[in-house]
């Protein structure tokens, strides 16, 4: 029976997965236990046999199967490949240790045409068979195929439940029908030999009788699995209890399990494979660990006897015979055994094609070996398990290499591989030192001799990986103990490999660690800008994390390095950063630290002054608790100081200066305040001298002697000058409301607590109120910093004509400037000194540790602003900087150029004309001091006068006020207001300018006001050029006005004063006087003015007050009027003078005012008297009854108007005018007429008599002008004209008479007109007898009356 | 029990190192300062190492302060737990504690987050600042001393 070695690919878990591409050798080997097959034995009819049995083991592995199993494991997907076997009634049982010789299913075949073969032999045989199996032993087991020809079944297809398999199945199968099956053949057996696969196609039946067969094989063959495992397990468990039995051996339980994985793994089932190795490696640890507490059994401590060897891990897939007959021979160290098992459990991974899963758990084997060595310290020669480590490192990484060939999973596979990577380099580097293969050692025999013995420790075997140069491991370890160089260069690939896998994962950190190891090499070799390098590396990560022992032991390798490099540069800077180093043990520290420890539990970490101190550096994160690390820090402070020294030694030695950055911890600025010697602190002048108290912290463990300490400043240019407006505007705003001074730059502070570790910018910390307002005033500052100032450009032309126009933005480099990285840059000490010209200087002083104070000086420079911006502390050629202080102190002042600027101050509010006024000038001085005597020109406007006066009440002074005049000033120093008194005087504003408005009521007067300018010449601005213009406004206090009134042929001038000032000012108005101008002379002949009352008497007025004057305007008789002037000149005047309210004394001098009014037609030439006499008989007029108007008129004045035209304009709804209405007079013959006119009332009541009017009537003169003229212009010269009569020149005696008119027209009555009218003057009395009814207002009218053609001249 | 106990800021810088052995007490540091690669990559979301590999389980991580080993040397483990507020502690164990259990180093931490949640409540303590405390000093004394 032959059973054909196939080298079918193996049966794979996953059919998508069936081609291997990991490339390993067939497992062809005799001794390969991959070659095992499932057994599957064969009985019956032995031709069937062998023709059936290639065509079987072929088609069985081609389908997959569920595989079922007991114990309600899960189903697994299974390729059952199987040899068929005949049956050996030997080896059916379950005693072997090897499970997989155990056949599973046992069938039997025969070939069986019909029904009565069946009953004849058939039948028999089969029985026969079974009771067989069941001696055996297995007689579950079992199945029986009949092969039927085809055409056998056809022709009992009629007839049911009559075939040879339904006969079967009842006569055999019993319980387990299912276990029968017929297998269809077409043309005999023949077909069998021809064609390996069976069926053909053309026949479907039989075809599908082929695959169900395979199938029951399969299934059957799972099933018979089932229950050989079943019994094999429960064999294996019972020999796990007895694992406490001292004749338990691990390594046969080893083996026993390990038969069950092979099974698994013959199965394709890997993963339950690896599950027993998995099983077997956690109850080896447990021993192991056990061992520690209890007494170890005796196989284990066999285990730990044979040190010998220590080969490293092989991932060979194929099982490692080697080792295993170790294993079996019960003689296996504990790396063997390791060796062996993990290298199982990883072809196990492998094969599902996992090797994530073995990157994952071989670090932690190689770490679980090590310790299990110390556990049960096992006796290895030094350096072997080093070996041992390394070996498998490499082999785990080779074999990784092979299997992650895809590059999309290079992060995943380096995330395991960098560790692995870096633990092969550490042992290296142990090996390395082990072997005195280091740069600076020279190998002694000792460790030659020790090589050798490493060397003769490793097998040499079993290794399928190799690197790309074709080397495995061990190639590779011998390689690199060889020699000296060969070591070297190996070991700084391992390390870059290492540090470039974490990189690749982003383990920075990591990546320094090695870098640091690295350096340390490179310092070996010699090679000390390598070794710079990764030590800078480290640094720039301590330093950014804040792990100040790590950045200490950095700083002083790298000085080292600097040292053997001859860097001077970068040592001093190296040296100055040790020798400061973050103050690790400042004496005050330590105090409050210690008097911390002695203090109750809660109060330790209590106490803030301790950090104030520290100024907020980061305290090392020295441990507190023991001894050792105090003396560590004297040891510190003791390298500090060589360091300290060093650098002062270097500060002479190097040849140019050298800028450190101070920033981080060795000078820090505490507090600095700016001083001027004026109080605004925050404004300097040009010139002036400022200071700057500044407190500093120095961490040098020694004094330096600094040959200068300055801070520089940085000037920024004044802003234009409406954003300075708006800024002054704005700050102004921010101090009235924060209700404190200025608090930018004198704002002192008491700390600089850069809390908050990482946080780059301090707040200062301010006392009281003023720290919410210099907050205030900070933010406002970087608002205002963060702001683009932008302002327009004029390009012009020579001619000074517009040639472009530009937007500038001046600050945008600082605005726009990156603000994260600028610091960090410059990180390393290189910084760049700033400009220093205009800086706070302080030479020659020494800086002691700790807190130093000093004050320094400069001299305002321009103008402009500036903020503090460097600090430099210089020593010889070293420069500590601190810079940025911009940004982080935010200090500032400003030098300003202000220009005085004058403003005019009333004190008593409004300003009178006509009376002296002080008022206060008021000079602010602005940046400027001011001599003593200073002479300011002053220029009033007309009609003002003035003069500088010393006292504030000094209004009776006879000084001289004048137009223009000089004013000295006193001494003034910058920022300081002056002020000078100036009395005024302004002319009391004669009618011109005066508005004369009436209001409503008619009789207030709207306050006049009169402009006035001052004109000062700005000496400062631009001296004869500029001036300075300040208005003032004064107020008339009273109104005096002139009138002529009339009464029939008598004139009477009348001066009123009324008050007209706003505030209650009261004037005494006396000594009014009227005279007549003529030319020179003073009186005008027959023309004479008296005084009619009130001539001597002074009156006081106020506001709203007034006070009357007449005067009897006489004109002689005799004096023909012809030679009278046709204009009166009178001059009126008046005395006033302020007086006091009260006592009624004289505030001032007493002034008089003079008015000159004019008069014209001063005479009354006509007097014109008109009554109504009612239609005759009657007495009273009535209505709708012609009366007669009789109108008299009498002239009292020569004249040469004697042509009068009388025109009666009546209401025409009162009066129908019957007569003539209008005609002409001549006065020329008689001194009075008497004029009818007949008129009708229309209505009745009291009627106004009808208007007359009395106008010139001028005849043309003939003869006058040429003829020519004449002709031409007939008409209108020819025609008479009519004149007006000025208003006083006609008095209307009897202007507002009324008369009676009865309305009753229905009577016929013949009316009479009764006329009120009465004789001249007309009695007031009488009047309001008769007309009583008339309301009051028309008796007021009446009174007008009296003065009816009034010749009225307004005056102010 | 643990060989150095650390305190990491939210910014990555130590505010308290203990180590039981005065010896190892740099080498501790460099572990403290190398572990902090692994926090980094085990707290980040956006890395897409982990997230690839197992998302489940790095959802379960961050949801939970224990992070588990950090790493591990042939001599130490590294054990990591980082605070809501991204404050680390950091424990190491000699490898040779072989019986230790998981639970008992959540059970540390746990006591370590009490602590350290004791100390933030004093008033006078600023976060941030270097721890010094002796309260604090002394428990973490007490974590490494129970055997």
């Amino acid at each position: 029976m032959a059973t054909a070695r196939s080298t079918v690919a193996r049966a794979q878990l996953k059919p998508s997965l069936s081609l291997d591409p990991t490339g390993f050798p067939p497992a062809d080997s005799p001794s390969g236990d991959n070659a095992k097959k499932t057994i599957i034995t064969v009985s019956g009819q032995a031709s069937i046999v062998e023709k059936l049995t290639p065509g079987l083991s072929g088609g069985l592995s081609t389908e997959a199967v569920e595989w079922k199993r007991s114990y309600g494991r899960a189903t697994k997907i299974v390729n059952l490949d199987a040899d068929f076997l005949p049956l050996d009634p030997e080896r059916v049982q379950l005693n072997a240790r090897h499970l997989r010789d155990i056949p599973v299913l046992h069938t039997f075949w025969i070939e069986c045409p019909d029904l009565d073969t069946f009953k004849a032999s058939v039948k028999d045989e089969i029985l026969q068979w079974i009771t067989m199996l069941r001696k055996c032993g297995v007689g579950q087991d079992w199945m029986v195929t009949i092969v039927e020809p085809a055409d056998v079944r056809k022709t009992s297809k009629l007839l049911a439940r009559t075939s040879v398999l339904d006969k079967l199945k009842q006569d055999v199968g019993g319980r387990q029908p299912d276990r029968c099956c017929s297998l269809i053949v077409n043309d005999g057996l023949v077909r069998f030999r021809l064609l390996p696969k069976y069926p053909t196609k053309n026949d479907s039946r039989a075809a599908e009788s082929w695959q169900t067969l395979l199938h029951k094989v399969r299934v059957l063959a799972l099933q018979g699995y089932n229950r050989v495992l079943g019994k094999f397990e429960e064999n294996m468990r019972s020999e796990r209890e007895r694992r406490n039995d001292p004749n338990w051996n691990f390594c046969d339980y080893f083996l026993l399990q390990e038969e069950l994985a092979f099974t698994y793994e013959m199965l394709g089932v890997y993963d339950e494979a690896l599950v027993q190795y998995d099983e077997l490696d956690a109850l080896f640890t447990q021993f192991i660990l056990n061992s520690n507490v209890t007494e170890s059994p005796l196989w284990l401590q066999r285990l730990a006897e044979s040190c010998s060897n220590w080969s490293g891990l092989s991932l060979n897939p194929v099982v490692n015979h080697v080792l295993r007959n170790v294993i079996v021979s019960k003689n296996p160290s504990l790396l063997d055994l390791r060796n062996y098992l993990f290298s199982r459990q990883c072809a196990m991974i492998l094969k599902v094609h996992n090797p994530l899963e073995m990157a994952k758990r071989s670090l932690s084997f190689l770490h679980n070996s090590v310790q299990e060595i110390n556990i049960l310290e096992l006796s290895f020669p030094k350096g072997s398990i080093a070996c041992w480590v390394f070996l498998s490192c490499l082999e785990i990484l080779l074999t990784y290499e092979k299997y992650s060939d895809s590059s999309n999973r290079i992060q995943l596979y380096c995330l395991h591989t960098a560790s692995l990577w870096e633990y092969a380099r550490s042992k290296l580097l142990e090996l390395g030192n082990l072997c005195g293969l280091m740069p600076n050692m020279e190998p002694s025999s000792k460790q030659i001799h020790r090589v050798v013995e490493l060397s003769s420790g490793i097998r040499d075997d079993h290794y399928v990986s190799v690197d790309r140069k074709g080397r495995n491991p061990i190639e590779k370890l011998k390689e690199a103990l060889s020699s000296k160089q060969a070591f070297q260069k190996y070991y700084l690939e391992l390390s870059e490999l290492a540090i470039s896998t974490y990189k690749q994962i982003g383990r920075i950190r990591s990546a320094r660690y090695i870098g640091i190891d690295l350096a340390k090499f490179y310092l070996l070799l010699e090679q000390i800008p390598q070794a710079t390098t990764f030590l800078l590396d480290a640094l720039k990560t301590f330093q950014g994390e804040g792990w100040d022992p790590l950045e200490w032991q950095t700083l002083t390798e790298v000085a080292h390095c600097y040292r053997k490099l001859d860097e001077k540069e970068k040592l001093v800077r190296t040296c100055a950063q040790i020798a400061a180093f973050k103050a690790m043990n400042q004496p005050e520290d330590k105090e409050e630290v210690e008097r911390g420890r002695e203090e109750k539990d809660d109060q330790t970490g209590a106490a803030p002054e301790i950090r104030m101190k520290t100024g907020g550096a980061r305290c090392s994160v020295s441990p507190l608790n023991n001894k050792t690390n105090e003396t560590e820090d004297e040891d510190n402070a003791g390298e500090r100081m060589n360091f300290f020294k060093e650098l002062l030694a270097l500060a002479e030695q190097i040849p140019t200066e050298v800028n450190i950055d101070a920033c981080p911890n060795m000078v820090k600025i505490v507090s600095c305040q700016i001083t001027n010697r004026s109080s605004t602190a925050l404004k300097v002048i040009s010139g002036a001298e400022v200071t700057l108290a500044l407190e500093v912290f120095s961490n040098f463990p020694d004094e330096i002697q600094c040959d200068e300490i300055a801070v520089a400043l940085a000037h920024t240019e004044p802003l234009p000058v409406a954003l300075v407006l708006e800024a002054e505007k704005k700050k102004l705003r921010k101090t009235h409301s924060g209700g404190a001074k200025r608090t930018l730059s004198n704002s002192s502070t008491s700390s600089m607590g850069a809390k908050g570790s990482n946080s780059g910018r301090s707040t200062p910390m301010l006392s009281g109120e003023d720290a919410a307002a210099s907050q205030e005033s900070l933010n406002d500052l970087s608002e205002e910093s963060h702001r683009l100032v932008i302002m327009e450009q004029f390009d012009r032309k020579q001619d000074k004509t517009l040639a472009a126009t530009r937007l500038l933005c001046r600050n945008a480099a600082q605005v726009l400037k990156r603000k994260d990285s600028s610091g960090m840059i410059l990180r390393d000490g290189n910084i760049k000194k700033s400009d220093f010209t205009f800086a706070f200087r302080l030479t020659q002083v020494s800086l002691k540790p700790g807190r130093n104070r000093f004050e320094l000086n400069t001299v305002a420079g321009p103008v402009g602003k500036y903020d503090l911006s460097q600090l430099s502390v210089q020593h010889k050629k070293l420069n500590f900087i601190v810079a940025n202080l911009k940004e982080s102190l935010s200090k500032s002042f400003s030098v300003i150029s202000e220009l005085p600027s004058m403003n005019i101050n009333t004190s008593l509010g409004e300003l009178l004309c006509g009376v002296k006024e002080i008022v206060t000038l008021s000079i602010a001085t602005g940046s400027q001091t001011i001599q003593k005597g200073t002479v300011l020109k002053v220029t009033c406007s007309r009609g003002l006068k003035g003069q500088q006066t010393e006292e504030a009440e000094p209004l009776k002074g006879t000084e001289e006020l004048q137009s223009q005049f000089e004013i000295v000033l006193p001494e003034g120093n910058p920022f300081e207001v002056l002020q000078v008194r100036l009395t005024l005087l302004a002319e009391l504003p004669v009618a011109t300018s005066s508005i004369v408005v009436k209001d409503n009521k008619g009789q207030n007067w709207i306050q006049s006001v009169s402009d006035h300018l001052i004109r000062i010449d700005n000496i400062w601005k631009s001296p004869g050029n500029d001036v300075v213009e300040l208005p003032l406004h004064f107020i008339r206090p009273f109104h005096v006005s002139v009138r002529l009134t009339t009464s029939y042929a008598k004139k009477i001038v009348e001066i009123s004063v009324v008050g007209d000032c706003a505030k209650a000012t009261w004037f005494e108005i006396s000594n009014p006087g009227l005279i007549l101008m003529n030319g020179d002379k003073d009186e005008i002949k027959g023309i004479s003015l008296e005084a009619i009352c009130g001539g001597e008497d002074s009156y006081e007025i106020s506001k709203d007050g007034s006070c009357t004057f007449f005067y009897d305007l006489n004109i002689a008789p005799e004096v023909e009027t012809r030679h009278l002037p046709t204009v009166m000149k009178t001059r009126a005047t008046l005395d006033y003078c302020r007086i006091d309210e009260i006592s009624g004394d004289h505030l001032d001098d007493k002034r008089s005012i003079q008015i000159m009014p004019d008069f014209v037609d001063y005479t009354t030439l006509y007097i014109l008297s008109s009554r109504i006499l009612a239609a005759q008989g009657a007495e009273i007029c009535r209505s709708a009854t012609i009366c007669s108007l009789i109108l008299d008129l009498e002239q009292v004045s020569p004249t040469e108007h004697t042509s009068i035209m009388y025109e009666v304009l009546a209401d025409q709804a009162v009066w129908a005018v019957c007569g003539r209405a209008a005609a002409v007079i001549d006065m020329s013959s008689a001194q009075r007429q008497t004029i009818h006119v007949e008129v009708m009332p229309l209505v009745g009541g009291h009627l106004a008599l009808p208007k007359v009017r009395l106008s010139k009537y001028i005849v043309p003169q003939e003869g006058s002008g040429s003829s020519a003229k004449q002709n031409d212009k007939r008409d209108s010269s020819s025609m008479s004209k009519l004149e007006p009569f000025s208003p006083g020149q006609i008095f209307n005696a009897s202007r507002f008479q009324r008369v009676h008119v009865l309305a009753n027209a229905s009577r016929k009555k013949d009316s009479t007109a009764s006329s009120d009218q009465q004789p001249q003057p007309p009695s007031l009395t009488s009047l309001s007898l008769e007309m009583q009814s008339l309301s009051t207002r028309s008796l007021l009218l009446q009174s007008q009356a009296i003065g009816g053609g009034s010749n009225t001249i307004s005056l102010p | 029990m643990a060989s150095c106990v650390g305190v990491l800021s939210w910014s990555n810088s130590p505010l308290f190192v203990r180590s039981s052995d005065s010896e190892r007490q740099l080498a501790d540091q460099y572990a403290l300062h190398t572990s902090l690669d692994v926090i980094e990559e085990k707290t980040s979301s956006s890395l897409t190492l982990h997230a690839v590999a197992n998302k489940k389980v790095i959802e379960q991580q961050t949801r939970e302060l224990y992070l588990g080993v950090l790493f591990a040397t042939e001599k130490q483990k590294v054990f990591g737990y980082v605070t809501n507020t991204r404050i680390k502690f950091i424990i190491i164990v000699d490898a040779s504690n072989v019986g230790l259990r998981d639970n008992e180093i959540r059970q540390m931490f746990r006591k370590l987050h009490t602590a350290y949640t004791q100390l933030l409540s004093n008033p006078f303590y600023t976060p941030g600042e270097p721890i010094e405390s002796q309260k604090f000093g002394q428990i973490v004394q007490g974590l490494m001393a129970r055997t």
